[in-house]
């Protein structure tokens, strides 16, 4: 993979494991999340609809190549 | 609704942001602050949006003096005897805000509702110093207040369900889109805009892209990101930056630490765009 988008990539994805441990927590609900994201930080690509878009395997597959390769903030 | 009176404490960047959005509703507001230049500058910040307003033709001068008077300003709490809801927007400081809310638990009727605009302290730390618990909430807005929609509505251990209820109405009276989230670091968007905040500058220490590459590869379309990140931290300032993620390595350890080049760029007061240089160099100030 290219720099940049592996970059892009690695950045998404922080934000997708940071939330998951976020609604995991219970501090807010996964719609939540996505809504906020999208209405006070201008995100086109919140975290949830970001995994939909790649698809949930996919995304579970790179949270443990990630997690492996970058460290355990990225433990799915 | 439409007859709350509206009290808002400190008249700086926020709060000349929540006076527009009130009296733009048609709430009247009381004003805060230590000092009048202070006040003055509040009124002021209030005044450039609506001006801002009247010269793209969406409001006429008349209308614009209408919404300008219904604030009011004192350096006391002179008005908040009859205040129904207070919105908090002094600096980041727990002490502060502590003493703040004592103060207006003194000076407001038994009904009002107490609001804080933190960016991250704990709602619950905050209500600490009163007797009216149930009656504080966290009510977090982004800036610039009068362009983005979404206000976090935080749950502090003993508010009530009427209190977040009743700020979500008021939140949605304002034209905003509320969010309810528990007491916890950096709520949601803080916290989260620091984890992508932390990756990318450990992409860049990595060696992966420069920071300004790092900042133009968010801004395309893969990602959607409406700013660059380190581009985002300058405005919003290192200093205000450095105190959030402050709270969320305290809250969460070493996954969300202070960066290094954070610490550094905030010991050599490089605050960002206000201080002509943080990630990046602005001229002067
Ligand atoms: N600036 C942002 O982007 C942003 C976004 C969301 C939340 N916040 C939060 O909003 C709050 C205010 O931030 P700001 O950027 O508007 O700060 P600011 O420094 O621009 O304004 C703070 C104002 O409070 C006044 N003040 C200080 N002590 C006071 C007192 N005892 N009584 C009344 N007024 C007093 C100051 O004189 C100043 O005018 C902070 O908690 C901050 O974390 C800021």
């Amino acid at each position: 993979m290219e720099n940049r988008e592996l970059v892009v990539s690695r950045i998404l994805t922080a934000v997708v494991a940071e939330a998951r441990r976020l609604v995991a927590e219970g501090v807010a609900t996964a719609e939540d999340v996505d809504a906020a994201m999208t209405n006070g930080a201008l995100f086109k690509k919140p975290p949830f609809a970001y995994t939909r878009e790649i698809g949930e395997d996919e995304m579970n597959r790179r949270l443990s190549e990630y997690a492996e390769k970058y460290g355990p903030r990225f433990n799915p | 609704m439409g007859d709350l009176r509206i009290g808002i404490v400190g008249a700086g960047t926020m709060g000349g942001e929540i006076a527009f959005i009130a009296t733009q509703a048609g709430f009247p507001v009381i004003m805060k602050d230590i000092e009048q230049r202070f006040l003055d500058a509040g009124i002021n910040k209030t005044k450039q949006i609506y001006e801002f307003k009247v010269k793209r033709r969406r409001m006429s001068p008349e209308e614009m003096d209408e919404k300008i008077r219904l604030i009011s300003t004192t350096l006391n709490y002179d008005g908040f005897a009859d205040a129904d809801f207070v919105i908090e927007a002094v600096p980041e400081n727990l002490e502060l805000k502590q003493k703040v809310f004592a103060e207006l638990e003194k000076a407001c009727p038994d009904r009002a509702i107490l609001a804080t605009n933190t960016s991250a302290l704990s709602i619950t730390k905050i209500a600490e110093k009163t007797t009216c618990r149930d009656r504080v909430v966290g009510m977090h807005f982004f800036n610039p207040v009068s362009m983005m929609r979404l206000v976090e509505v935080i749950r502090g251990a003993e508010t009530s369900d009427s209190t977040v209820d009743a700020t979500c109405a008021l939140a949605e009276a304002m034209g905003k889109s509320p969010v309810k989230c528990a007491d916890s670091a950096g709520f949601i968007v803080n916290r989260l805009l620091c984890a992508a905040m932390l990756e990318a500058i450990r992409c860049e220490s990595e060696g992966l892209l420069p920071r300004a590459e790092i900042d133009n590869a968010l801004v395309k379309p893969d990602a959607g990101l409406p700013i660059g990140l380190f581009k985002m931290a300058d405005q919003l300032g290192i200093d205000l930056l450095y105190k959030v993620m402050k709270i969320l390595e305290d809250a969460f350890g070493e996954r969300l630490a202070v960066p290094e080049i954070i610490k550094n760029l905030h010991d050599q007061g490089a605050l960002g765009v206000k201080s002509g240089k943080g990630f990046y160099e602005y001229g002067k100030p």
